[in-house]
């Protein structure tokens, strides 16, 4: 107990001096497996941990959606998808932000990370949101917050990951994901109506589009519908396996891109070793992880959780809310990867003894890491689109996200209080 | 998803970029390939009857090579997630010593790694260790993991290097 | 006092675990009075192909592995493996360890770790979503989960088409028609949740084919215990692990049979033309498993015919009690 605690505490403080996370809980997993165990088996353990990551198929997903998610930002789709949403809702205060929030719900539902839709989304949605003279804080947020959704509506990397470490069907993930997305959706929309109500100032009205206008944007998004009824129809309609359907998703962003004319050869190099790339550093990630949960396990603060837990028997819902409190303060700092691998192998077992659904739990735990893509300090949207938009602060990007930090609270309690949200479309997958 | 690189990087390091650029296409076309074997096993699984033989197991093999063959890439951008709340007290004198801190402890992190990735290999070669589908020996996987876990390592030196001599 | 750290790679709630693993340790703790104790990890410390390693190098003290992870390292188990050696996985895991006793103990197989003992998870089955396979025509083009040599060997033989996908996607890619069917010992069908899914069971007389397991301890944890403690987990080796095993393994797939027969499912014995299909395949499997036995210096004609004898002893022994 004492022993985790301390690593915990020196994780935290060396995360602080701006050592890059991943290494900081190698490291300390490494130091703290010699110390629990002995020097000798914690030596061992690092190298076949880090083999063990890597030689993964079930973990290919990863590579294959993030490299779905960069072909598809190149074929224009989110472009479409922003100018259909803008056609429907730019006419109205704070119109573009929606827009924004929107156009992010649907591109999520073709790219299987959060960091993606964000880039791809800033790329977008801010030069018009400038034109028409946007406050920075309500377009920024709105595209950070956005973002968000990618990782929660299907596919999602991060439900995949939480599958693999429970064991839990990948498809009723997917499925239980959507409402909560919608969801999500609805109360961004609101955060937004609530900014242009305070500051009307803050997102002018765009110009108002006819409605055959609007029509025909409409029909440009069919790309992104295919490609979504593809990948969902293909795993629902049992072609393919979700871990399969990264690798069709990929292929059909692939083509697509390809029959639009969006890949030169260097473009396509580009969007390749954007993805490997990307795929190197989460896997760096991964592996600090494991070697942190490893060092973990060996301590009995696991066991200890579970008999505190215990306490409430009664009471199953404090556990709940602590959990999802530790969730809030570990999300400032971490990475919402690192945390799901960090956390959910000590407080699903916790959880599942308490009685509650462990796909609902997976919602759960998606919903609240994902809150910490936009929580200070490490907020990792707020970082892509700083790099994205070097001349926009830090500080002006997280005061842009506070309202819909504030909607993703809310629809934290509903997803919690309301398990049938998540479990009802989740219920129709065999 | 790549982060922004910090201002000034060691990708201008002679030698290493173009060894790193390589490996950076050599795991390109690995996730090419692997994207293809999905689609040949689905497709095949279906249209003949025929999926590929072991189509997992070759993208399961696939996998670590992929992941280590882009790491020095990501290392010369310095794409690590860190948490940089505290940047703007740092002040630049003692700025300049913590970027040399770090660089030297990810350089130790990695070698060890690539320490215990090349006894994991002998291990493997020792016992012929091999997969279940294709029985094909693992010790020239970790074998490759080992070097390229050292080009790595060796990156994040350089790392040390620019960081130590950067004007700031 | 001793902790020795058991790492397991199904959750402890499996009936495995339940049946085997953890009546085991129990079956130690309480004959040393308390003297050993295991710390069951919440997580298992490697991956499954990796834990043998895990347990040589002191990550964990105990935990079980399977042969087939380690074809060429465990080549001489292989019979193991294969079609109608007998229906009760106490007596083959019994015979299986005297076999090991008498064939493999002095060759040095199981290099650095402590073997505490072997069982085999008794006969495999043949479980189809939505016909009975009744003659090799049946296969023709059935997508079949295999996992091991045998069981895709069998499904290719006959036209079938085999998908090979770890274990742990079982319920995905039956639930969702990739695969038609799955060989599985009664137990994995209802342990993966499939008694729905796979409504056709066609058995086997000795089983479809079988698998291997055994329980090893790191060899510095064991050589460290105090004699009196090296006895006790002695007292639980070999032998007496196998029966305990064999006899879990029994009990669990009788309640996975019980529990597929209640759930409504059909389950046929094959017919004598599937039974005799099966025995040409067996031929060309045993010559295969006869060269890689050579290869380690082992006559695998005669390890086969010992086991044949042991596991026909061991039978006409249960049922005259
Ligand atoms: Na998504
Ligand atoms: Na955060």
């Amino acid at each position: 107990m004492t022993e985790a605690l301390i690593g915990l505490a020196a994780l935290l403080i060396l995360a602080f001096m701006r050592i890059p996370i991943a290494f900081v809980m190698a490291a300390i997993g490494f130091i703290g497996m010699a110390y629990v165990n002995n020097p000798i088996a914690a030596l061992y353990n690092v190298g076949q941990t880090t083999f063990d990551a890597a030689l993964n198929y079930e973990l290919s997903v990863v590579p294959l959606f993030v490299l779905m998610g960069n072909f598809v930002a190149r074929a224009q789709l989110a472009a479409q998808l922003y100018n259909a949403s803008n056609a429907f809702l730019g006419h109205r205060k704070g119109g573009l932000a929606m827009a924004t929030v929107v156009a992010c719900g649907g591109f999520s539902a073709i790219c299987g990370s959060s960091l993606a839709t964000a880039a791809t989304m800033s790329k977008v949605a801010m030069p018009s949101m400038r034109r028409y003279g946007y406050a920075d804080t309500l377009a920024t947020g709105s595209i950070a917050a956005g973002g968000t959704l990618g990782i929660l509506i299907p596919p999602s990397v991060l439900l995949v990951i939480y599958g693999i470490l429970t064991q839990q069907s990948i498809g009723k993930l997917f499925a239980a994901g959507i409402l909560p997305g919608l969801i999500g959706v609805l109360f961004y929309l609101f955060a937004v109506r609530y900014v242009t109500w305070r500051r009307p100032q803050d997102g002018p009205a765009g110009e108002r589009m006819s409605w055959p206008e609007r029509f025909r944007t409409l029909s440009s998004v069919w790309g992104v519908l295919l490609l979504f009824v593809i990948v969902m129809g293909g795993i629902y309609g049992g072609v393919f396996s979700p871990t399969e359907a990264a690798g069709i998703g990929a292929f059909g962003a692939f083509v697509f891109a390809l029959v639009r004319g969006a890949l030169t050869w260097k473009v396509f190099i580009e969007i390749m070793e954007e993805s490997v790339a990307t795929t190197a550093m989460l896997f760096t990630v991964l592996i600090g992880a494991l070697l942190f949960a490893n060092f973990i396990n060996l301590t009995d603060f696991p066991q200890a959780l579970v008999r505190i837990a215990s306490l409430f028997e009664d009471t199953p819902w404090m556990v709940i809310v602590a959990i999802l409190v530790i969730y809030i303060l570990l999300g400032c700092v971490f990475e919402s990867m690192s945390m799901i691998l960090l956390t959910v192998p000590i407080f699903f077992p916790l959880v599942d003894h308490l009685g509650y659904d462990p796909i609902w739990f997976g919602i759960v735990c998606v919903v609240v890491t994902e809150i910490s893509l936009i929580t200070p300090p490490v907020g990792l949207n707020v970082f892509v689109l700083r790099g994205v938009l070097p001349d926009v602060t830090t500080g002006t990007i997280f005061k842009g996200v506070t309202p819909f930090w504030v909607a993703d609270i809310f629809r934290l309690a509903v997803i919690v209080l309301v398990p049938w949200v998540s479990l009802w479309l989740a219920g129709y997958v065999s | 998803m790549d982060l922004q690189p910090a201002k000034e990087t060691a990708e201008d390091i002679r030698g290493l970029t173009p060894i790193s650029k390589f490996l950076g296409l050599i795991a390109c076309f690995l996730l090419f390939c692997m994207m293809m074997v999905t689609f040949v096993d689905v497709v095949g699984r279906y249209l003949f009857s025929s999926p590929l033989p072991a189509a997992y197991e070759l993208v399961m093999l696939m996998m670590p090579t992929l992941i280590f063959c882009a790491l020095p890439l990501s290392v010369l951008r310095e794409g690590h997630v860190t948490v940089d709340l505290l940047d703007s007290f740092v002040p630049a004198s003692l700025a300049k010593l913590q970027a040399v801190l770090i660089n030297i402890f990810c350089a130790a992190s990695m070698a060890l790694i690539t320490w215990r990735l090349g006894v994991r290999s002998m291990d493997q070669y020792t016992f012929e260790e091999v997969t279940d589908v294709m029985i094909i020996p693992l010790w020239p996987v970790s074998a490759s993991m080992t070097v390229l876990s050292a080009v790595a390592t060796i990156a994040f030196l350089a790392n040390v290097w620019q960081s130590a001599t950067r004007r700031s | 006092e001793t902790v020795l750290t058991y790492s397991s790679w199904i959750p402890w709630t499996h009936p495995v675990n339940l049946a085997v693993y953890i009546p085991w340790m129990e079956a130690v703790e309480e004959a040393s009075e308390g003297r050993i104790k295991f710390n069951r990890l919440p997580k298992a410390v490697a991956s499954p192909p990796a834990t043998y390693d895990a347990i040589r190098t002191g990550q964990a003290d105990v935990s079980f592995s399977v042969h087939g992870y380690a074809r060429k390292q465990f080549a001489s188990y292989l019979f193991a493996e294969l079609p109608m050696l007998g229906d009760s996985a106490e007596t083959t895991s019994i015979a299986l360890q005297r076999t090991h006793d008498k064939f493999m103990a002095d060759k040095d197989l199981y290099k650095g770790v402590h073997l505490v003992g072997m069982l085999m998870h008794g006969p495999g089955q043949v479980n189809h979503t939505k016909k009975i396979i009744q003659t090799p025509a049946d296969m023709e083009g059935q997508k079949m989960r295999t996992g091991g040599p045998i069981p895709t060997a069998i499904t290719e033989a006959w036209g079938g088409v085999s998908i090979q996908q770890p274990s742990s996607k079982s319920y995905e890619i039956l639930s969702s028609g990739i695969a038609d069917g799955i060989m599985f010992p009664f137990e994995s069908v209802t342990s993966f949740n499939l008694t729905d899914i796979v409504p056709y069971t066609t058995t086997l007389p000795g089983g479809w084919y079988s698998s291997s397991h055994f329980l090893l301890m790191n060899q510095a944890a064991y050589d460290k215990l105090p004699d009196e403690d090296k006895a006790i987990i002695d007292k639980f080796s070999g032998e007496a692990f196998a029966k305990l095993a064999g006899q879990g393994w029994d009990k669990i797939n009788a309640k996975g049979l019980e529990d597929i027969l209640a759930n409504g499912n059909t389950v046929e014995e094959a017919s004598p033309e599937l039974i005799a299909a099966v025995e040409e395949l067996k031929k060309g499997f045993l010559e295969e498993y006869y060269a890689a036995a050579a290869e380690d210096g082992i006559d695998g004609k005669a390890v086969m015919e010992y086991f044949n004898a042991e596991v026909a002893k061991l039978d006409a022994e249960k049922a005259s009690n």
